[in-house]
């Protein structure tokens, strides 16, 4: 029987919680809580490969790892702030920790998708990269990575631009979200000239400059 | 202490104006100063000629008695009816109005004005506040009460100084009329001063240096060089939308966090998107 066995999953996971708050090394129960998740983690995975109609058995745990990193890195931090949020109303830790799964894999299958789409038909010879250029790869998916988890802020400076300036968060959101063709449309869905959209769309993207640069100020 | 800045214009009349302050002391201090509104006008003023000596020649005489005009009971008076809040709201909408003064096109020269001469006044008025506290400083007087102000005053807005860029030239020359030991704490004027390579960021056309405030041309090297400025240049490029539904956004729909337009942006694009549409039935799925 194992030392935290008597433990239900939210004590165990609040001994973690505890544990990282005092600076200690809690790597023994939290390997222990999350070797309890790993058959539902599988359940998750192959769900997601059944969307995909992608992957392999090989998968599920490189998945598993992949998202206890994730848990880890933020997800412990970040489970406690949504409870805290909403007392009651967030998952179990578990069903918390199945959703990283979940997320991990469907990030994973589409970026294999992505990746199938954009390899150039031809011999295996012509797919032979160089250090370098996997290198340049590696970087450029980093980056987007980065972008990625910082796109929350853009939404962010959306929200303020609606609230201070209503008339170009209307142009930008219909030139940019809504994909309309070009300024002409913008400007008769909007009912002005079209020389005003292009100054409302312009004035909106220098204030969501401002307003992201002022968010990354903190 | 900051270099000296890269000035651009002629000074001449920027010292002058603050050479006429001279002869506006004598004038003011003419009679024992009671009142705590020519209290804090006359320590402004002092001030100014302390925190200007090497533009303006030794005013240490001219100011102590000046300030020594001024009765101790009217300076304390004044010090506590500088409403912090107040100054606060005024600094930071001018910092919004310098900002407007950039974004005017030409058709709007009148607004560009307007927001201009009210921004610079905003300035003005946080610099007179510094030339108070020069003066009390000099004068040997507890400046406590006021740098809590000005603390309170200057909180946040600071690293907003990019908003001023737009009114460089003018700054550049208030910074170098500032004797060097001072500019680095006179933000207002010296805080990304240099900066006007921001501009490209916010006006769709490249900025004409014949109007309004801008004298330095884009300046590639400069970006190589300021942190700051690479920064922005880094927060900026996140100003566009998606260009489908990211991994980030699917974590923030699913807890509730995404906005509204943001989920809407993603129902909207997944109707004409496969991937993204799969993407957002895939975490529709229970985990339990």
């Amino acid at each position: 029987m194992g030392a935290f066995d008597k433990l239900s999953d939210s004590e165990l996971f609040d001994l973690v919680v505890r544990t990282r708050a005092k600076g200690e090394d809690a790597s023994t129960p939290l390997g222990s809580l999350c070797e309890r998740w790993r058959k539902p983690a599988g359940v998750v995975v192959r769900r997601v490969q059944q969307s995909y109609r992608a992957g392999s058995p090989d998968d599920e745990g490189e998945l598993y790892q992949e998202a206890v990193r994730k848990l880890i890195e933020r997800g412990l931090d970040q489970f406690r702030g949504l409870s805290e949020a909403r007392p009651g109303a967030a998952a179990s830790p578990k069903t918390f920790f199945l959703r990283i799964v979940k997320h991990a894999a469907i990030d994973a299958y589409r970026r294999q998708r992505e990746l199938l789409d954009s390899v150039p038909k031809g011999g295996e010879e012509d797919n032979q990269e160089s250090p370098r250029q996997i290198a340049y790869a590696i970087n450029l998916s980093k980056r987007a990575a980065e972008r990625d988890e910082a796109q929350s802020l853009y939404w962010t400076a959306f929200d303020r631009l609606k609230q201070e300036h209503p008339n170009e968060a209307g142009a930008w959101d219909a030139y940019h979200h809504q994909d309309l063709e070009d300024h002409e449309a913008c400007a008769k869905k909007l009912g002005i000239t079209v020389a005003n959209s292009y100054k409302r769309v312009s004035r909106a993207q220098a204030y969501l400059r401002r307003y992201l640069q002022e968010l990354m100020d903190g | 202490m900051t270099p000296p800045p890269d000035v651009d214009g002629d000074l001449s009349p920027l010292l002058k104006r603050y050479a006429d302050r001279r002869r506006a002391l004598e004038a003011a201090t003419a009679n024992k100063v009671t009142e705590a509104a020519d209290a804090g006008r006359i320590l402004a003023m002092a001030g100014d000629l302390l925190r200007r000596t090497q533009a303006l020649g030794d005013s240490l005489r001219d100011a102590t008695l000046a300030i020594d005009r001024c009765e101790h009971q009217a300076i304390a008076a004044y010090v506590d009816s500088i409403d912090a809040d107040a100054e606060r709201k005024k600094l930071a909408r001018g910092l919004d109005e310098a900002f407007e003064a950039i974004l005017a096109d030409e058709s709007e020269a009148d607004e560009r004005v307007l927001y201009t001469e009210s921004a610079e006044t905003a300035l003005a008025a946080r610099d007179a506040l510094a030339s108070v506290r020069a003066s009390l400083s000099l004068a040997s007087l507890d400046t406590a009460k006021l740098d809590e102000k000005l603390a309170a005053i200057d909180g946040g807005l600071k690293k907003k100084a990019r908003l001023l860029i737009g009114l460089n030239a003018t700054r550049r020359r208030e910074a170098e009329a500032l004797d060097p030991a001072e500019r680095e704490a006179a933000w207002w004027f010296s805080a990304r001063s240099q900066c006007d390579f921001l501009l490209s960021l916010y006006q769709q056309t490249a900025p004409d240096p014949n109007v309004g405030q801008i004298t330095q041309p884009h300046n590639g090297a400069h970006l190589a060089v300021c942190e700051d400025c690479q920064r922005d240049v880094e927060a900026s490029s996140l100003a566009y939308t998606p260009q489908h539904v990211t991994a980030s956004s699917l974590w923030r729909r699913e807890h509730g966090q995404a906005t509204r337009d943001e989920v809407a942006f993603m129902d909207s694009h997944a109707k004409d998107c496969k991937d993204c549409q799969r993407a957002l039935e895939a975490i529709a799925q229970p985990e339990e």
